[in-house]
């Protein structure tokens, strides 16, 4: 194939040669080591021949009373001939596709919808410092997506969403504005109360009058920063209080834990592996050493709507299955861990566990039960609103 | 040095081969061409010629190491 493709891209000649004895000539042709590649007689005395571009000369040479005629070429001279005949016709093609091709890669126009021109105006300032303007080179599909992530984290609080959308020469920009909601309504006057039993233990008001100290006991609902101002033992002023109360608080859990502890644990063997899925087949392709449990995370690469096939990528990690029976003291440390564990996940910002005690333990047949008592640091805050009656009281 | 040849033939197929076809003859890796004329063509190679008679015999393709003779062939004689 390969030799086939050098054959046909050799420069050859098809010659006309007429002349007495036309063999003679061949043999003459051949004693000079000339390769006639197809030979045509057309009668006695008349030929057609095709030669290699290079052995022409020779035979211009050699033709003494012949008479030689080219009447064809082949391969690179034909090739060559013809773009001889057409180069200002393939110059101007050449040059149109160059002139298109640098046209398409320049935007000459940026329309931005939206009906608010501060918008616009604001967006198109902003898109310009990203190297988005009038004739200037386009951005890759990338780089579009990195500017687009820019403006928005840079202007969360303005735009919701942005769409560079490229039209030919054109970028259309669609954009969302977040809408806030203006906080209109006054506030409602209220005082900050304990929103369950606690010992104080930090207080942070912005507004209203403290009514507790640090360390102090209170019960669940108790005033700690009111709304009401005081001037001897007369409300003077009634204020919406606002601030935040941290206190330490107390809870008895109970939690039971199985001798038999079972885990499915990730090893640091990952792949990646091309799935063929049909119906609810999945072809793994080259993976020659299959994991036995595996976490799988897949991502479609191509999907049929009207089949159901899909070739997907999937990232799969090597699990392993840990079977332990434990003994009551590795159960009791692990339901302290689970139990610690399920306060940790309901605690809040700035909350934390102090203390912990194992009230008792129960060792069941198969299960351990545990009573833990815990110590914690908590946001006790809670609102009271103070009633217009009150108030005029 | 016979097994140097034989694989150097191997190799570069640099042996004296012919095919006949249907009023055509194929040689490959002849010497040269010994006489040349409508009824008759005489080849030589290595080890002798190859003499062709018929009729209206002409040279089809004309290369250093193969020679396509198309006509019509009454005998082939080789010596």
């Amino acid at each position: 194939m390969k030799n086939k493709i050098i054959y046909d891209l050799k420069s050859k000649i098809k010659l006309n040669i007429k002349g007495k004895n036309i063999n003679r000539f061949i043999l003459r042709l051949h004693k000079n080591k000339i390769q006639i590649l197809k030979c045509n007689y057309i009668n006695k005395n008349e030929i057609n021949i095709i030669i290699y571009e290079k052995d022409y000369q020779k035979i211009e040479e050699l033709k003494t009373i012949y008479n030689i005629e080219k009447i064809n070429t082949y391969g690179l001279i034909k090739i060559k001939k013809k773009i001889n005949i057409n180069k200002y016709i393939i110059i101007s093609i050449i040059l149109g596709i160059i002139i298109l091709k640098i046209l398409t890669s320049f935007i000459f126009q940026i329309e931005i919808i939206d009906n608010d021109a501060k918008t616009k105006e604001f967006i198109k300032q902003e898109l310009k410092n990203y190297g988005i303007k009038e004739k200037t080179l386009k951005k890759s599909y990338k780089e579009i997506q990195k500017i687009k992530e820019e403006i928005l984290n840079k202007y969360r609080d303005k735009i919701e969403w942005i769409e560079i959308e490229t039209k030919g020469i054109k970028y259309i920009i669609r954009i969302e504005k977040r809408i806030i909601k203006q906080e209109t309504e006054k506030k409602q006057n209220q005082d900050i109360i304990s929103k369950k039993e606690a010992i104080i233990k930090k207080i942070s008001a912005t507004n209203g009058q403290i009514q507790k100290e640090i360390n102090s006991y209170v019960k669940k609902g108790e005033t700690i920063i009111s709304g009401n101002i005081y001037d001897n033992e007369t409300i003077k002023n009634t204020v919406p209080a606002e601030g935040i109360v941290f206190g330490e608080t107390w809870y008895e859990t109970k939690i039971t834990y199985p001798f038999v502890y079972q885990e499915t644990k990730e090893t640091n063997n990952k792949k990646d592996v091309y799935v063929i899925k049909f119906l609810n087949k999945n072809i793994e392709l080259f993976n020659k050493n299959k994991y036995k449990t595996k976490k799988i995370q897949e991502k479609t690469l191509l999907k049929n709507n009207l089949l159901p096939i899909q070739l997907v990528k999937q990232n799969q990690t090597e699990t392993i299955e840990i079977e332990q029976i434990l003994t009551i003291e590795e159960a009791i440390k692990k339901a302290e861990e689970k139990a610690l564990e399920e306060i940790k996940k309901n605690l809040k910002e700035d909350e934390y566990i102090i203390d912990y005690k194992v009230l008792n333990t129960n060792i069941k047949q198969n299960e351990l039960e545990l009573n833990i008592f815990f110590t914690i640091y908590e946001n006790i805050t809670d609102y009271k609103p103070i009633e217009e009656k009150l108030n005029n009281e | 040095m016979s097994l140097v040849r034989k694989a150097r033939n191997y190799l570069l197929d640099e042996t004296f081969n012919m095919r006949i076809l249907n009023n055509k003859i194929d040689i490959c890796n002849y010497e040269n061409i010994g006489y040349l004329d409508n009824d008759l063509i005489i080849i030589n190679y290595e080890d002798g010629q190859i003499k062709i008679k018929g009729e209206n015999l002409v040279v089809s393709k004309l290369l250093d190491d193969e020679i396509l003779i198309s006509g019509n062939i009454k005998t082939i004689e080789m010596g």
